[in-house]
């Protein structure tokens, strides 16, 4: 990946508070779903749970920073009001996948 | 007092016209009755479980295809009539805005609090400790398999909570027709 390339998506991710936020979520989910697999749950379906309520707590979390900045009449929401940077068939299909990856997962995979 | 009373009479009469509104209330009510009849007419199901799986092949399949279905009806029926929706995706005032914010946190804060429950109550299953606690989804799981009118019953109560997830959880992008464009 060229440097140029590289400039434009750290632009982009500055740029847009939302998907840095998103790309944060994401990290801190992928990070605490290694801890919680290596050293608290040795069973998927426990840990598919409780990776369940980590994602509502990080959801929580976002939430109440955005309730607070409200309250405080202030501007940095992290979930910015803004039309998302990417086409509506990906927020279509979002939520969908998601759900249908937990099917399986729940299905074929925790038993 | 009467601005009080007017609001309420438009909100009355907005919830009327709409019929997706009016069904998920009845629906939601009618699946809240049924899920409290099963559990009442089934005492401690957890125990009726020998081995707390969910219920078998063919079933199960049946469990999941319908569960999507819902979904996928509870989100696309409720996109009919969206041009009646404009008013409600116009400006909202700094006050409204926070009280929508506020509820959002409180519904996060009761969504974090059942799963957390879910994955104690689990834990302490899986790991063959004595505990009083049932997992909810067992309410699912187990009560599908006792009898056949739990069976069906558990079906149309979960099948009526994925239609609202597909239409409260399911973020879809609208052109509307008339009215200022939501962000």
């Amino acid at each position: 990946m060229s440097r140029n390339a590289l400039t434009r998506a750290w632009d982009f991710v500055a740029e847009e508070r939302s998907v840095s936020v998103l790309l944060i979520l994401i990290a801190v989910l992928g990070l605490g779903g290694l801890v919680l697999r290596l050293f608290v749950f040795q069973s998927w379906f426990l840990w598919f749970w409780a990776m369940t309520a980590l994602t509502a707590f990080e959801l929580l979390v976002v939430a109440f920073w955005d309730l607070i900045v409200d309250l405080r009449r202030g501007s940095v929401h992290l979930v910015t009001n803004q039309p998302a940077p990417w086409g509506p068939w990906v927020q279509w299909s979002l939520v969908p996948l998601l759900l249908l990856a937990g099917i399986l997962f729940d299905h074929f995979v925790t038993h | 007092m009467t601005t009080a009373r007017n609001r309420d009479d438009q909100g009355i009469r907005r919830i009327t016209h709409r019929p997706g509104a009016l069904i998920a209330i009845v629906g939601g009510a009618l699946g809240g009755l049924l899920a409290l009849v099963l559990a009442l007419a089934n005492k401690d199901p957890v125990s009726h479980c020998s081995d707390h799986h969910a219920i078998g092949p063919p079933l199960n399949l049946a469990f999941a295809g319908l569960c999507a279905a819902s979904f996928l009806a509870g989100g696309l029926l409720s996109d009919v009539g969206q041009a009646d929706d404009a008013a409600e995706d116009a400006p909202q005032s700094v006050r409204d805005r926070t009280w929508l914010q506020a509820m959002v946190v409180a519904v996060l804060a009761i969504l974090f609090g059942l799963l957390t429950y879910e994955t104690y109550s689990l834990v302490l299953i899986e790991s063959n400790q004595p505990s009083n606690l049932w997992p909810i989804t067992y309410f699912v799981r187990c009560l599908s398999t006792i009898t056949t009118p739990a069976t069906i019953g558990s079906l149309v109560v979960v099948c009526i909570m994925c239609a609202f997830f597909g239409k409260w959880l399911w973020y879809r992008p609208r052109t509307l027709t008339s009215g200022t464009p939501g962000t």
